[in-house]
């Protein structure tokens, strides 16, 4: 009987005395678990919109780099080919502002990044884009690259 | 009020500035749409459910109202709603006021 009672004690200050520290591991892992999990979301998130944003330059520096000013069949042809990327550029401003969206309102709400993608959008679709005789337009990638720079130096400051 | 709706109204993939980039340009959409429309009073202009907006288009129809010499910005302010349900097209409501702010007018114009 003295033994049984000795073991319950010893069973009782476990109870008090260690389980709690177990509990705080487990939970305190599973946090830390959670966290890297969430992070680790995140940051396949930031490498998407980074690879968007580089094909997104990548067609853009393509686009104005197509003269449209000549006549001939060649010409035409680059005419139709700067349809198509006029087409995939306004697409892919859309979709990058649609999952910037939802990015920062799942991981950071405190940033907006409409103002950036105005200037994404404005870098690329001003000017003489989708007019059909344009001339090419060199200059125009740097200012492509320093607005997308501008949004992927926003999500870098959120990587661990 | 009178309500513009874009997508529904004029095109749902409108683009380029003049006639000679196709026919739903935005000269074609300020000069048939938005002057009319404006010089009778406020304008509201719904901008969803487009499959998108360059710039070129939104800047020569809503900047080309001011650059035109048809109405000043703080008249546009004053008469011209630009409306979105869908938070994707909140960047071209941005782009919009945007053009219009920076809008000068043409010598001439």
């Amino acid at each position: 009987m003295e033994y049984a009672l000795a073991i319950l004690e010893a069973l009782g200050k476990y109870v008090i005395y260690v389980s709690p520290s177990v509990v705080g591991v487990l939970v305190g892992g599973f946090l830390v678990q959670k966290y890297w999990a969430m992070k680790s979301t995140e940051s396949s998130l930031i490498d998407y919109l980074t690879k968007e944003l580089n094909d997104l330059a990548d067609e853009t520096l393509e686009y104005w780099s197509l003269d449209c000013s000549g006549t001939g069949k060649a010409s035409d042809e680059i005419r139709q080919d700067a349809r198509k990327l006029e087409q995939k550029i306004k697409g892919a401003i859309k979709s990058i502002n649609s999952t910037l969206d939802q990015y920062g309102g799942r991981y950071c709400k405190k940033v907006d990044f409409t103002p950036l993608m105005v200037e994404i959008s404005d870098a690329c679709t001003s000017g003489q884009f989708e007019e059909v005789n344009r001339p090419a337009d060199r200059t125009r990638f740097l200012t492509v690259v320093n607005a997308t720079q501008r949004v992927k130096a926003e999500l870098f400051k959120r990587r661990v | 009020m009178r309500t513009i709706k874009i997508a529904r109204d004029y095109s749902d993939t409108p683009l380029g500035r003049y006639p000679s980039d196709g026919e739903y340009n935005g000269s074609r959409f300020r000069d048939e749409f938005m002057r009319p429309a404006l010089e009778q009073g406020p304008v509201a202009v719904d901008i969803d459910d487009a499959e998108g907006y360059g710039s070129s288009f939104l800047e020569e129809a809503f900047g080309g109202l001011v650059r035109g010499g048809f109405f000043t910005a703080e008249e546009l302010k004053k008469r011209l709603t630009i409306e979105y349900k869908d938070e994707d097209f909140k960047l071209y409501h941005d782009l919009i006021w945007r053009y219009i702010t920076e809008a000068k007018k043409e010598k001439g114009a």
